[in-house]
């Protein structure tokens, strides 16, 4: 049973100190009071405790989400990219595997790719932007003798593109927030449709 | 049991047990089993949020050399209780009506 809550404990050091402690001192004494003393009836009552593990995180993470939502929306992007993973982890390891977790699963990372396409396009448009910026204005120097007005226009324009890749950077990491929130949303309420669910009203023998 | 339990029910279904008497975890998940097919790993957040929202507090009790951790209804966990109750008898007529209950067959 120790060797069941240590390997538990090593699966949950996301958690902060007392979360921890609390979680597995009542896992600890379910065991005790269960009479569950070797490792094996510990995995047959509770299943692996990577697999619980992954189930308490999963919970926790969107309870936290669902009571401090309001307070910190504008911190809270580090947190939906570790939702959504483990969202998709407790998906994973959950025992309800039905096509419909796989479907979920799919369209979360679908989600993903569609996010990260986005935002490697628009962060593309930045850096050759600013390149260009670069490469034009030591063109329009180097060759300020000889062709003077094309040089000065040139000038002008480069600062003009440097100026507006400047301008889409703000803009672009208020996407990339906007959509893994959303993505975080829509994770976590189909995450409470399908896995939550089955889990709690999986048969017991 | 096939039907779905919503995270509301299961909250109104600990705090009527906690209702009558305290009760460990371990208790707490098998007393649930006996009546409504949930996993054994379904108590534990279920209990967390319950406390979270104070509806019920814990105190621990020594047993056998170690602590035993009872939880207890609270006052607001008695009011909250209610209402589910209402809600619940509500909901149970309203289907019922629609249905049909096995009696009136």
């Amino acid at each position: 049973m120790n060797k069941y809550i240590d390997e538990l404990a090593g699966y949950l050091t996301r958690l902060n100190k007392s979360d921890l402690a609390d979680t597995i001192e009542y896992y600890r004494e379910y065991l005790i009071d269960g009479n569950f003393n070797n490792y094996d009836a510990c995995v047959s009552e509770l299943g692996t405790p990577r697999a619980l593990a992954n189930k308490i995180l999963a919970d926790e993470s969107i309870n936290t989400e669902h009571s401090d939502s309001t307070k910190y929306n504008e911190h809270d992007n580090t947190n939906s990219t570790m939702t959504i993973w483990l969202i998709i982890i407790a998906i994973l390891g959950s025992p309800v595997w039905i096509p419909i977790t796989g479907a979920v699963i799919i369209l979360i990372i679908a989600m993903l790719i569609i996010a990260i396409a986005i935002l490697l396009t628009l962060g593309a448009i930045i850096v050759s932007g600013i390149g260009s910026f670069f490469i034009v204005v030591f063109w329009s120097i180097t060759n300020l003798m000889n062709h003077l007005i094309v040089s000065l226009l040139l000038f002008g324009l480069s600062l003009a593109s440097l100026g507006i890749s400047i301008l889409l950077i703000p803009f672009t990491v208020g996407i990339a927030r906007l959509l893994m929130k959303l993505i975080k949303s829509v994770s976590i309420s189909l995450y409470k449709k399908t896995v939550r669910r089955n889990n709690a009203e999986k048969r017991r023998g | 049991m096939a039907i779905k339990i919503s995270s509301d029910l299961l909250d109104g279904c600990v705090l009527g047990l906690l209702d009558n008497e305290d009760y460990y975890g371990y208790e707490i998940t098998k007393r649930v089993q006996k009546s409504i097919s949930v996993s054994n790993s379904t108590m534990y957040p279920v209990m967390r949020r319950l406390k979270k929202d104070g509806l019920v507090t814990t105190y621990d009790q020594p047993y056998k050399g170690r602590n035993r951790r009872y939880y207890k209804i609270t006052d607001s966990g008695i009011e909250h209780l209610k209402q589910i109750r209402s809600d619940w008898n509500e909901f149970k007529t309203g289907i019922n009506n629609l249905m049909g209950s096995e009696e009136i067959e």
